[in-house]
């Protein structure tokens, strides 16, 4: 079920927000939180049904675990290895199994061995996601940062929570434990939600949808069709649609949590203001990169065992992230690329210069190898990814092809335009959020104009013509 | 406050759309409604999936909203997410194709065009001489006479270069006078003072057909119109109409036909056009008596099969963007008329003409020169043809007949990008070749199939003269004989054959024969040859010269391109002297499907070097095939190649199981030739699984086994869509019998357990017969069979080069052509959304049993026809009772009218746990239900339908009897709660009380309350009747009581 979808708008919100609402509120919230849970069990079932019983299996197994980590305190590693193999292993069974059994079938067949019988694994939807949730809990638990839920119920929800169920934001059970029995819901806090679901809502529906039309319609194209001006267009229109359908989602995302009161951490922060890949990447994807860092670099030494270890832990993270959008040879390059970016910055110590210099420089410098690694990233093999970057770099002319100039719209290039703003925010920008936000007593005109005309229209969009998944969900 | 207004704003906005939907819902649509839920469907994504569909499209308000939001598009962005329009500047729409066409930068096939243009000229020529009138005319594309109003699109870098551009380049070395040019006058008209194509339009308009009338009226007669004939009718915008989902895509009628004025004196007219003809039809009406109108992709129609000889004027009218799909089949349109043309030359071809390339040998009879071929690299060709020049134009007719169907490529050596795919039918039939525009032409040709036999009656040069009547009265040039002392043609074996070791026999231990001069010529050609066609020199017919040395290796054949992959064995018409041209080029047909017969290739030379001793090699058959018998038994095609030099080859035909001799050796060959020989096993009996064993007959030491299993027995084919589909993919309770296979195009495969409805079919048939079954698996999922129920994945009634059907019928070509049964099952994609009527499909399933499937298979039954089994519609999930009942009808109707139709299963009562497909055991009893019918008209089973209501009588007015016939039973089931039984008088549906057995021939239904007027009785009626508690005989079969309705009068 997606967000930007029919059925999850119109019957499936609306009806978890009476029923939630309906539950008279409680000291310790329970009948709302297992509405919650029931509605996000529905959800996750209308998505992936078949699945379901192992989403629910691995948090009962979780959250037994848990429960022995804490309670048997000498054979704590034990349990948590055994959570990590259980969690791991589902995870690289259902995501990089096929992808294994593929590549070792390619070299069996050069050393003219049959491949092997093997039946095609279907991905869960959301697994990456889920299981790195559960996996911060067990190990804040094992480092006795959180003491493990009494109430199963309360830990199923924070698993399998809707609003981040599918796609994150990856929320460390340390920020949300206390929410799940203590938050509270205001009508400031509703519509703080709903604004933001509105205004993720358009992010994906409006503008994302637009700018998929020029990036699908390059990178679609036949190797002979792309010159250098086309390539960048799919390049730049691709960085622009993957940031304005991620964020997009996790502003909905963010929304519906505020909606039933829970405050979930930020995803984005203006990415494409970062002016190094290492800011880069507090802006983007915070809250992966954060587990990264909190539950893989730490752990590996992070930056306290030496320059050279504080590189090799960095570069395990990234090959790591890039696997972990995809069992694909180029997301394992695209994580390379950015670890070795990661590094370069380190060893040269451009990470440490002052925000304010050479800002400019900085900033075009960054977007220029975030977009060139966006080109790694939605190439489906290395040949394309080639195609592209050599298009891009060695200049070649050749005139636009029709598929391509039917988005030369005034429609979509004023997307377009509107979008490149993004290109030119300030770092810190905060403009639409104060625009939004429920701090102010009376909601602003933007904000009014995003729930009476925005969403609407959005509506209308979705309604007429359904919108595609968000890119992020097939992690 | 105003949050909480705006917070209550939102929520009714989320939460309006239920109520607005229960209460102003979209129209009813049967292919859309509720999915129901069957057992586990909460647990199935799919179940989910189509939930997801189901709320989507209800959801847009039947549309209602995806209208408002195309027009937004389109009309303050100027674009369009339709795939097919494209959106100009000031409103201005097009069909993309011409837009693509308008600005593509991929050159179109020039050698394509010159055969079109000759295939055009061929025509024009045999229709002139017959005294009727021939035009062709382009539909200029709106795009290219305002592009003004395309807006912004890319022009092409290289110029265009479309198939219509092409097209002309080649009419100006040979111009074609029966091509009335259009663009001038067109784009004068343009600076009139109205517009010549509607902007939202998608063909010209009235006045621009009214234009390109003037020039045709001006071609035909010599002068313009008398009047000018400017109608103001405007066609509705369709294309507008399309865009914002209003109208769905226009449907092209297959044949209409528009009464005329004929005031030109102009008789009949047979109009080939599209679209574009509509706004043209007014004129010609004018011009002519009567203008028959048809829409096809091959010129003449197969559906239609209309007949040249009744039309003075025939009209070819196509579109810029269409001209490359273009197909004319020259066979059948010389075949009707060529007899009528007075003025033709006629100037015989010397048979010495023909050449064997390569895995050929050739050989003149009484009968005309025999053409045997071996392997799908065979190829022989026509050397040194005179072509066409401007005041004559030459056509070469070839008198042929084949063993088998075949399919041939014809390639002009001179113009290899002019090649031509024939189909060619068993029998006798004449094949047309137009000749292009050289002095010298040679032709190859290439069979393509693993054995072939052809037998060339006859050549001839058809003359068709303009000016001088003896502009082609110069005989063609005569080819020098050859002798032996010519330098040898290339060889029949090429030194580089690849051939798969499994399919080829190893050669058994050889003894090296005495040295000696040559016993025999390589030549292929049959010139110089002795009184008894037999072209070897020095070899008799018993013994080898002991002197004779033993063949050299044979040079190097010539270089030539290799021939394109083609199927085994074409499908052609079955009856004789009607070939059947293919509706497309060689591009876009399926290559050799990979385990057929055309996959395996003739045996390689032995190694240059190797000891040059005799020996034989077998042409394997693909494992497991099926030869379809014919009577009790079949003649099989044997072929392999040799080395040595042997009078004959024989052939024998051994059980593979029980090491037993089925025909003992029988000589196949009587004059092997050029190193291969082909000839037939005649009736080998059914039965299976066997090999084949050759020889020579002088060396019986030599002889070869073939490993592959094979057998003679029964072909089905199995076409239609999902349900025909799932018989061979639902369900694993079943074991398949040894002797079933399936074959889809890529092999004969055994069924395993897989797929309850074919094995239980199969296995039912070889339990009775004992001999091997062959399924031929074509089904489509989701395909319609008349072109508005294409809902993506083809119809049936499509022949064109790429079509479902045609891919079908090119596979059973592969399997040899002939068929003994054909299966269908479908419907329920043309009963989707009420798309086609009742009527429309009976029409079309008549069509398409009488005009397609006997036309290109033959029949191997004993019965008259080739029997056509149609398996009822199966109980749908949900869906409007009426398109359902009516194709359901029809499909009765169909089975009633056409002979060797069958009804062959009712499925109505048969589970389908609420889904499109079936239960697992319900294929089973599918299964079993078709074998009977197949055993019914084997004459091995005496009944293959249930029980059927006879009458219904009334009793009283509360009471209804219903008298049943049986069939194989003599009793039913259940006796009470007999469910599916429905009355229905003016005052809408009866309850019914109780539905019961009152004896072994009647039910009793008891109505709630009586009958005041004439009500309609009905069983199983409707798209989901109510089977819980159906009826059923009590024979082995369990059938059940058949569908009825008829009315009954209190």
């Amino acid at each position: 079920m997606l967000f930007a979808s029919t059925v999850f708008l119109f019957i499936f919100l609306p009806t978890v927000i009476l029923a939630y609402y309906g539950v008279p509120d409680q000291e310790t919230k329970r009948g709302r939180n297992l509405i919650l849970l029931l509605g996000s069990y529905v959800y996750y079932l209308y998505g992936a049904a078949e699945f379901l019983p192992i989403l629910m299996a691995s948090t009962l197994a979780d959250y037994g675990l848990a429960h022995l980590i804490a309670g048997d305190p000498r054979r704590k590693r034990l349990w948590l290895a055994v959570s990590l193999a259980l969690n791991l292993g589902l995870l690289v069974y259902f995501k990089y199994a096929n992808f294994l059994v593929h590549e070792i079938d390619l070299l069996r067949a050069r050393s003219g061995l049959p491949a092997f019988a093997w039946a095609e694994v279907i991905l869960p939807i959301g697994i990456s996601f889920f299981t790195f949730q559960k996996l911060s809990y067990v190990i804040d638990v094992f480092r006795g940062e959180a003491r493990p839920l009494r109430d199963p119920l309360d830990f199923a929800l924070y698993v399998a929570m809707f609003p981040q169920l599918i796609a994150g934001p990856i929320v460390r059970f340390r920020e949300i434990q206390m929410q799940l029995r203590t938050r509270r819901e205001s009508l400031d806090r509703f519509f703080e939600g709903l604004t933001r679901i509105c205004w993720g809502l358009a992010k994906k529906v409006i503008v994302a949808e637009s700018l998929g039309r020029f990036a699908d319609a390059v990178f679609s194209l036949p190797p002979g069709a792309v010159d250098t001006k086309t390539a960048w267009l799919g390049a730049v229109t691709y960085t622009l649609q993957i940031y304005f359908d991620f964020s997009g989602y996790s502003d909905m995302a963010i929304g519906l949590g505020r909606v039933f009161g829970f405050d979930l951490p930020e995803n984005f922060r203006r990415p494409y203001s970062a002016v190094g890949i290492t800011d880069f990447w507090r802006r983007w994807h915070i809250s992966l990169s954060r587990w990264f860092r909190d539950y893989l670099y730490i752990p590996l030494g992070g930056n306290r065992r030496g320059t050279a270890r504080a590189c090799f832990n960095m570069a395990v993270v990234f090959v790591l992230c890039g696997l972990w959008h995809g069992a694909n040879w180029t997301f394992l390059a695209w994580g390379v690329y950015h670890g070795l970016f990661l590094i370069i910055e380190r060893l040269t110590g451009l990470r440490r210069l002052p925000a304010h210099r050479w800002v400019v420089t900085r900033r075009v410098a960054t977007l220029l190898v975030v977009t060139v690694g966006w080109v790694l990233f939605r190439s489906a093999d290395f040949e394309q990814a080639a195609l592209l970057l050599r298009a891009m770099f060695i200049w070649t002319d050749l005139p636009l092809t029709y598929e391509l100039s039917l988005n030369f719209n005034p429609w979509d290039l004023g997307v377009l335009a509107l979008a490149a703003v993004a290109f030119a925010l300030p770092a810190e920008y905060s403009g639409y959020r104060g625009l939004i936000a429920s701090a102010r007593p009376r909601p602003t005109f933007a904000a009014v104009l995003l729930v009476v005309v925005v969403f609407p229209l959005c509506g209308l969009l979705i309604v007429s013509s359904p919108a595609a998944p968000f890119i992020y969900f097939r992690f | 406050m105003l949050k909480k207004a705006l917070i209550i704003f939102f929520l009714i906005a989320v939460l309006a759309p239920i109520p607005a939907w229960l209460l102003w819902g979209a129209p009813s649509s049967p292919e859309m409604d509720f999915p129901s839920p069957y057992n586990g469907a909460l647990i199935k994504t799919d179940y989910y999936r189509a939930l997801d569909r189901y709320i989507n499209e209800q959801a847009a308000f039947g549309g209602r909203l995806r209208r408002i939001k195309n027009w937004i598009d389109y009309r303050l962005w100027g674009r369009s997410d339709h795939k097919d329009i494209h959106v100009g500047r000031r409103g201005w729409l097009f069909r993309r194709a011409d837009i693509e066409n308008h600005v593509q930068d991929r050159c179109a096939d020039p050698g394509d065009a010159r055969r079109r243009l000759i295939e055009l000229h061929a025509v024009e020529k045999v229709v002139s001489a017959t005294g009727r009138d021939f035009r062709f005319i382009v539909v200029p594309s709106k795009a290219s006479v305002y592009p003004e109003y395309v807006g912004w699109v890319p022009l092409p870098a290289t110029g265009r270069c479309s198939a219509f551009d092409r097209m002309r380049e080649a009419d100006t070395a040979y111009p074609l006078n029966a091509w009335v040019p259009l663009e001038a006058a067109i784009m004068a008209g343009k600076f009139g003072s109205h517009l010549l194509y509607d902007p939202t339009g998608r063909y010209w308009n009235g006045r621009g057909a009214a234009v390109a009338a003037e020039a045709l009226h001006l071609s035909l007669f010599g002068i313009s119109t008398l009047a000018p004939v400017m109608t103001l009718e405007r066609r509705p915008n369709d294309l507008k109409a399309s865009l914002l989902g209003r109208a769905a895509p226009p449907v092209k009628n297959t044949v209409r036909r528009v009464e005329g004025e004929g005031r030109e004196g102009l008789g009949r007219m047979l109009l080939y056009g599209d679209g574009g003809s509509d706004n043209l039809l007014p004129h010609l009406a004018r011009m002519a008596m009567r203008v028959d109108v048809v829409a096809t992709e091959t010129i003449p129609s197969r559906q239609v099969a209309e007949d040249w000889r009744g039309y003075d004027c025939i009209l070819f009218q196509t579109t810029e963007a269409e001209i490359g799909r273009l197909r004319i089949d020259i066979d059948r349109i010389y075949d009707q008329l060529i007899a009528e043309a007075d003025t033709v030359t006629r100037q015989a071809v010397d048979l010495s003409a023909v050449r064997a390339m390569a895995h050929t040998a050739l050989h003149t009879t009484a009968g005309g020169l025999e053409i045997k071929t071996v392997g799908s690299r065979s190829s022989f060709a026509l050397v040194d043809m005179p072509g066409s020049y401007r005041r004559c134009f030459r056509v070469l007719r070839l008198d042929l007949a084949s063993l088998q169907p075949e399919r041939m490529t014809v390639e002009y050596r001179t113009n290899p990008s002019m090649s031509v795919q024939k189909f060619l039918p068993a029998g006798r039939f004449d094949m047309y070749l137009p000749l292009p525009v050289k002095s010298s032409v040679t032709l190859h040709f290439q069979p393509g199939g693993p054995a072939g036999l052809l037998r060339l009656h006859g050549a001839e040069i058809l003359g068709f003269v303009s000016g001088s009547p003896d502009a082609c009265g110069r005989p063609p040039r005569r080819q020098a004989p050859l002798t032996t002392a010519q330098p040898a043609p290339p060889a029949i074996v090429q030194a580089d054959d690849k051939v798969s070791p499994d399919e080829i026999q190893k050669v058994t231990a050889v003894d090296s024969p005495p040295a000696g001069p040559r016993s025999r010529s390589q030549a292929g050609a049959s010139s110089g040859q002795p009184a008894d066609g037999k072209e070897k020199a020095g070899k008799t017919g018993d013994a080898a010269d002991p002197g004779a040395e033993a063949d050299a290796d044979p040079p190097a054949v010539e270089s030539r391109k290799p021939p394109p992959a083609v199927v085994a064995a074409a499908a052609p018409g079955g009856k004789p002297k009607t070939p059947q041209s293919p509706d497309g080029p060689a591009d876009g047909l399926p290559a050799a499907p990979a385990g057929s017969d055309a996959a395996i290739e003739p045996p390689p030379p032995p190694a240059a070097g190797a000891a040059a001793s005799p020996a034989i090699t077998l042409n394997e058959f693909a494992k497991g095939r099926i030869f379809q018998r014919q009577g009790r038994a079949a003649d099989i095609i044997v072929s392999g190649s040799y080395r040595g030099v042997f009078a004959a080859i024989e052939a024998r035909v051994i059980h593979r199981e029980r090491g037993l001799e089925v025909v003992p050796w029988t000589v196949v060959d009587t004059d092997p030739r050029n190193g291969i020989y082909l000839g037939v096993l005649p009736q080998v009996p059914q039965g299976g699984w066997y090999v084949l064993e050759v020889r020579p007959r002088d060396r019986p030491d030599l002889s070869v086994r073939g490993r592959h299993r094979w057998g003679v027995g029964m072909l089905i084919a199995c076409i239609g869509q999902s349900n025909m589909k799932e018989w061979f993919h639902t369900g694993n309770d079943l074991e398949a019998d040894p002797l079933l296979r399936v074959y889809s195009g890529d092999g004969w495969r055994p069924l395993g357990t897989t797929g309850n409805g074919a094995i239980a079919f199969g296995n039912r048939l070889i339990a009775r017969t004992g001999i091997p079954v062959g399924l031929l698996e074509f089904a489509v999922n989701g395909s319609g069979l008349l072109r508005k129920a294409d809902w993506g994945t083809g119809f049936w009634e499509d022949t064109r080069s790429n079509s479902i059907y045609r891919r079908f019928a090119t596979h059973v070509a592969g399997t040899g052509g002939r068929l003994e049964f054909v299966v269908w099952l479908q419907g329920a994609a043309d009963a989707a959304r009420g798309t086609v009527s009742g009527d429309e499909y009976e029409a079309s399933l008549t069509r398409f049993v009488e005009r397609q499937v006997r036309q290109d298979i033959a029949n191997a039954s004993s019965r008259p026809e080739l029997p056509f089994l149609v398996v009822g519609m199966a109980r749908r999930p949900g869906g409007r009772d009426e398109p359902h009942q009516a194709l359901r009808e029809a499909q009765r109707a169909v089975t009633a009218k056409v002979a060797e139709c069958y009804l062959a299963a009712t499925t109505l009562d048969l589970k389908n746990e609420g889904k499109q497909h079936l239960a697992p055991e319900a294929y089973t009893t599918m299964g079993r239900r078709v074998a009977q019918t197949v055993l019914y008209v084997l004459g091995l089973e005496g009944f293959y339908r249930g029980p059927r209501v006879a009458a219904i009588h009334v009793v009283d007015a509360t009471i209804l009897e219903a008298a049943l016939l049986h069939e194989g039973g003599d009793d039913i089931r259940p006796s009470a709660g007999i469910t599916g039984w429905d009355v229905v008088d003016d005052l809408g549906a009866v309850p019914i009380r109780k539905v019961a057995r009152h004896d072994a021939r009647t039910i009793r239904i008891v109505l709630e309350r009586p009958l005041t007027a004439p009500a309609e009785v009905r069983y199983l009626y409707g798209a989901r009747p109510d089977t819980r508690r159906a009826l059923r005989d009590n024979a082995e079969l369990s059938l059940p009581l058949e569908a009825f309705r008829g009315v009954v009068a209190p």
